[in-house]
């Protein structure tokens, strides 16, 4: 299978790794900035068609069209503003690559959201930052500060005649607060709880007010996808599944590495070309989580084929998420692996709903046993009965992320699981249990 | 997060809807005994009336919680569930009237038996009210003023 990899004159994201000027001269120097007003010049119905047409869905996780989520914006003001709400609240286990687009090419964010502010109608933007994310909020501040006194942004941004302002928010670290409701709470100086849907945020998010809350990723496109052209960035992937891809590939490859590459490009092709191969050769692969911690995992022999994508992966049961892929090999307690995603989904639920509060607890403590094999064949079916049982029944999707680990684990190892139950029985630890 | 701070989080996701059922179930007692006494002058009318009219709310306001609490639907699941306190029948008592849960099953299963026990015995619409409405009032303030300050959780 012969694909088409990214060229470095095609990546949208040219300081990924931090080599390069990141000040704002530098920036200039790549290509950003330029003619950002002319963009603003030609409408806010110009953007959103643009944004539709080059068929980007949203990098945050859930995929749905960006483009047709900001036309969800009211088109005129009822006398309320409009924000945009930026989550850079990157939480989700495995995931880092908004971490390397704040931290090194900042501009490309801040750009993306005036842009994408100006077609919402909106003068103010808020950027919500992970609580960790230190050295990444000062990176993402002094890019701000830099465009203000650039008069990129602020008072008659660019010169287009719109004003503009970016705030920057810091979390506290929870996990819950880059569920869009839950963050619109938390920035509003409450608890990150997240808020019961209709009204959606479109039209009663931040302060009661019309918002749109959108991944770093997904703004950060945005800019190069209106100087280059929808048809640019429809032109990578396939249909559906098109534009280019921020990856973030870790656990048992040679070279770990976050890389931006074409959407649709094959799992074996991303990991032997940008990560130098399966720790050990192909064969010792295990297991792979494709799209962050909250989708289903994959068994090695799904992986030869599978394209990194949202319908490819969705045809598998998982999904893309956010593309933080983690590989694991043969040497993988994959049992204790997903434990370890379900202690961390209890210790992350906001507690409003009971399935998850409860099932989340309940999943981890039979989790638990399965991991020393203390448990009953029975036991396995009853676990996927009370992921069903979560599943759905929650006010936001953390009680879906936390399912839905477990099924993929049941559904890939099941047998797995059997022998470390039926080794307990009969008195036998297997070496991975005993670790 | 911890525990504590689930916990208070559940039972402060509750306390509107709890508000709810407790005025739609006050109101609608009020409407019903005021339609039974005019239609005839009637106290047993009145009466009836009160007891399925009450029974009908109580039973759709708790259809519509349903579908959040999902308490029942996991309790065919937790009478298998190899959880300890699953495995005692005192253990799924206080589960299911939600006191190692959220609170908002015991405060409904009290909310409808002080319906049923008002219609029956009440015989003014003064007895009714302050009946039903103490019941409302009792469930509200326990939940939010009695087991909320003695789970002090840490914020996030």
């Amino acid at each position: 299978m012969s694909f088409d990899f990214l060229t470095d004159e095609n990546r949208i994201f040219t300081n990924l790794y931090g080599q390069k000027d990141r000040s704002l001269a530098g920036v200039k120097a790549r290509g950003h900035w330029d003619g950002t007003g002319d963009i603003l010049g030609k409408g806010r119905d110009w953007i959103v068609q643009e944004m539709k047409d080059s068929g980007l869905r949203g990098r945050g996780g859930a995929g749905f069209p960006t483009g047709l989520k900001w036309s969800f914006m009211p088109k005129e003001s009822d006398g309320r503003p409009h924000y945009l709400v930026v989550n850079a609240d990157e939480s989700e286990p495995g995931t880092c690559k908004d971490r390397e687009i704040m931290r090194h090419d900042p501009h490309t964010l801040i750009e993306g959201c005036l842009i994408a502010s100006f077609a919402m109608g909106a003068h103010a933007c808020y950027i919500y930052i992970r609580g960790e994310y230190v050295r990444e909020r000062e990176a993402l501040q002094r890019a701000i500060d830099e465009a203000y006194e650039d008069g990129l942004i602020g008072k008659n941004a660019c010169g287009s005649g719109w004003d503009f302002d970016c705030y920057l928010s810091h979390g506290a670290g929870a996990y819950i607060c880059g569920e869009e409701t839950a963050l619109i709470e938390s920035l509003e100086g409450k608890k990150g709880m997240p808020r019961l849907k209709p009204p959606f945020p479109a039209n009663v998010g931040l302060y009661g007010c019309p918002s749109t809350v959108n991944n770093v990723e997904s703004i950060a496109v945005v800019p190069t996808i209106l100087r280059r052209g929808a048809g640019w960035f429809a032109g990578f992937g396939r249909e559906r599944n098109v534009g280019t891809k921020v990856f973030a590939i870790s656990g048992h490859v040679e070279r770990p590495c976050v890389v931006e590459e074409a959407m649709s490009i094959p799992f074996r092709e991303l990991v032997d070309r940008h990560c130098g191969g399966i720790k050990g050769g192909w064969d010792h692969l295990k297991a792979v989580i494709p799209g962050g911690s909250s989708v289903r995992c994959l068994r090695a022999e799904q992986c030869e084929d599978v394209l990194m994508d949202f319908d490819a992966l969705s045809a598998l049961k998982s999904g893309l998420g956010t593309a933080a892929v983690i590989v694991m090999d043969d040497s993988t307690d994959v049992i204790k692996a997903i434990w370890r995603l379900s202690k961390f989904y209890k210790h992350e639920s906001c507690g409003q709903c009971t399935p998850c509060r409860e099932g989340t607890g309940w999943m981890m403590r039979v989790m638990d046993r399965m991991v020393e094999g203390n448990a009953a064949i029975e036991e396995i079916d009853m676990l996927e009965e009370v992921t069903r049982q979560v599943e759905g029944h929650t006010i936001c999707a953390l009680g879906d992320a936390a399912a839905w680990p477990i099924q993929g684990l049941i559904a890939n190892f099941r047998g797995e699981l059997e022998e470390r139950i039926k080794a307990k029985q009969v008195g036998r630890v297997s070496a991975v249990a005993a670790e | 997060m911890t525990r504590e701070d689930q916990v208070i989080a559940g039972l402060r996701a509750f306390a509107l809807p709890t508000v709810a059922v407790g005025l739609v179930t006050l109101l609608g007692t009020l409407f019903l005994t005021m339609i039974g006494e005019r239609s005839d002058g009637n106290d047993e009318t009145a009466r009836l009336l009160v007891v399925v009219g009450a029974a009908v709310i109580g039973v759709l306001m708790f259809l519509i919680l349903l579908p959040r609490t999902s308490t029942l639907r996991q309790k065919s699941v937790m009478g298998r569930a190899s959880e300890p306190m699953a495995k005692t029948a005192i253990g799924r008592f206080f589960f299911w009237f939600g006191i190692a849960d959220s609170g908002v099953i015991f405060v409904l299963i009290s909310a409808l038996i002080g319906m049923f026990v008002t219609g029956i015995f009440a015989d003014t619409l003064t007895n009714i009210l302050l009946a039903v409405g103490g019941f409302f009032v009792f469930s509200t303030v326990f939940v939010l003023f009695v087991m909320l300050p003695f789970l002090k959780g840490t914020s996030q």
